[in-house]
């Protein structure tokens, strides 16, 4: 494996969640692509590369995974600013949320989300999400120019 | 001066020249006399053509009094015409009277006629004030059940929102520490190298309960959302959906030795996921109520009822209920039986009965204790 730039962002709040996210993503050998962030704040400091990712190399990531429900800035203003930035609005984001509520649906998607996936509370099914969420955006998708390539 | 004459004339011998002129200024006295005569005549003159002309004035007056008097005979003979023409009117008017007293005779009588009238109109209106009455106070009767309703509504609603909320919060909350608990018992069966066979069965129980609370808390927001979500209806075959739920029990009832009987279910036109939330409840609920049983025996079929509907039976020979309870089954939170003999939130026949309601069709049951029970909903036929 190469010290490649991580191609997948992971907006994430909850430990356990990125715990057992990062596990799932290890046993398809995709660990090493994923960049974890714990808030929405900190996901659009990383985007615009400021605060303490100021110095981190340029360019998108390849996919945006986010949580709906976070401190300070929840998901789906993460998602607005994304989708309303000529800058950032051409990168894939998937929300990847517990909830299956109509309204988060009618919301992300009004906004331009690419995706919505819902956390199984099946351990092997939330396993099988993730691997096929990984393996679609990071290696199989062609992202849009301007990402962060591929090794 | 006349005296002095007449002295000179009695005097005695006078001369003619003292008598001529004595004589003489007698006859000058005389002319005076006689001028002032002429004067007097000339007065008297004067005065008789004044009164002449006085006369004539009269006389004017006279005939322009006539004159008058003239015009007056003809007023008069005038206004003896307009009296006369007025005592006609009079005569007239006096038959008009008569005329009038009989038609004012008629309008008595009609009035008389309409005080009847009246008296009946004003029996009829006061009836008719008293149904209005009577209206008043139903009418006043139904604003106050809508006052009423109206409050309900707002009670339901504030419920609602409520439910709404705590729905949400449930979706987003609730799930995230069961996913962990199913993640993290699947990591340390991977990692239990050194775990007996009954350490892992523990966890597979940590992991089933976990996997149970799951679909618990879809069935409680299904249940919640039965109401806002949009029904998808399509052509369903109840066997697929009926086999399927049945092949989910197998891991939990396979050393119960079920009798399974499944008769040819309809394929109908209804929401898939709905009909299988209705299945999932029933199939469990039979399972859950026969654990008791040695010989468990649970039937699925279907049948048409008069009316055409197409009505479709779970039963099952556990432990049944008592029947004057019956009404209580659909309710929410609604149980016949403890946690501590049979587990459960209350929800899933709840669930049963909203959602066939959605489709139109009814939900009833049967049962007996200690003899099972028979759970029926209808469909309209499509």
């Amino acid at each position: 494996m190469s010290n490649s730039i991580p191609r997948i962002l992971l907006v994430e709040d909850n430990p356990n969640d990125v715990e057992l996210t990062m596990a799932a993503f290890e046993a398809n050998n995709l660990a090493n692509e994923v960049f974890v962030v714990h808030d929405g704040e900190l996901a659009l400091d990383y985007l615009y590369r400021r605060g303490d990712y100021r110095l981190r190399t340029e360019g998108n990531p390849a996919l945006i995974l986010l949580d709906i429900k976070m401190p300070k800035v929840d998901g789906i203003e993460v998602l607005r600013i994304i989708k309303s930035d000529s800058a950032l609005k051409s990168i894939p984001v998937v929300m990847l949320t517990s909830s299956r509520e109509e309204q988060d649906l009618l919301e992300t998607y009004s906004h331009g989300v690419n995706g919505y996936v819902v956390k199984p509370v099946d351990f092997q099914e939330f396993f099988d999400s993730v691997k096929q969420l990984g393996l679609f955006w990071a290696v199989i998708n062609e992202a849009p120019p301007g990402s962060i390539g591929r090794e | 001066m006349r005296g002095e004459s007449r002295k000179a004339m009695d005097d005695g011998p006078v001369d003619v020249q003292s008598y001529v002129r004595a004589i003489l200024n007698i006859l000058d006295d005389s002319a005076g006399e006689k001028t002032r005569l002429g004067d007097t005549q000339r007065a008297i003159l004067n005065i008789l053509e004044d009164s002449a002309g006085e006369k004539t004035r009269l006389e004017a007056t006279q005939r322009a009094v006539l004159n008058i008097l003239d015009d007056s005979a003809e007023e008069k003979t005038r206004l003896g015409d307009t009296q006369r023409a007025i005592l006609n009117i009079l005569e007239d008017s006096a038959g008009e009277k008569t005329r009038l007293e009989a038609t004012q005779r008629a309008v008595l009588n009609i009035l008389d006629d309409s005080a009847e009238e009246k008296a009946r109109l004003d029996d009829t209106q006061r009836a008719v004030l008293n149904i209005l009455d009577d209206f008043d106070i139903e009418k006043k009767k139904v604003e106050q059940v809508n006052v009423e309703l109206r409050n309900a509504n707002a009670v339901a609603q504030t419920a609602n929102r409520e439910l709404e909320a705590f729905s949400y919060s449930v979706s987003h909350d609730l799930r995230a520490p069961l996913r962990h608990i199913t993640g993290y018992v699947e990591l340390l069966q991977k990692h239990a190298v050194t775990l007996d066979e009954k350490g892992m069965r523990f966890l597979n129980v940590i992991s089933n309960a976990a996997k149970t609370m799951g679909l618990l808390i879809d069935d409680l927001l299904s249940f919640s959302r039965m109401g806002r979500v949009e029904m998808m209806q399509k052509k369903v075959n109840l066997n697929e959906i009926v086999s399927d739920i049945v092949r989910s029990f197998e891991n939990e009832t396979k050393q119960r030795n079920i009798q399974w009987n499944i008769e040819q279910l309809p394929i109908i036109s209804c929401d898939r996921n709905l009909l299988r939330v209705v299945f999932v409840n029933l199939i469990s609920n039979a399972v859950k109520y026969t654990r008791n049983q040695p010989s468990p025996v649970i039937e699925i079929g279907s049948g048409k009822n008069q009316t055409h509907e197409i009505e479709v039976f779970v039963k099952d020979n556990g432990a049944g209920f008592n029947p004057k309870y019956t009404n209580k089954l659909f309710g929410v939170f609604q149980r016949l039986h403890t946690d501590a003999e049979f587990e459960g939130t209350g929800i899933g026949l709840a669930t049963v009965r909203r959602i066939i309601q959605r489709h139109n069709g009814r939900t009833w049951a049967e049962g007996e204790v200690g003899k099972g029970a028979t759970f029926y909903f209808s469909l309209p036929a499509s």
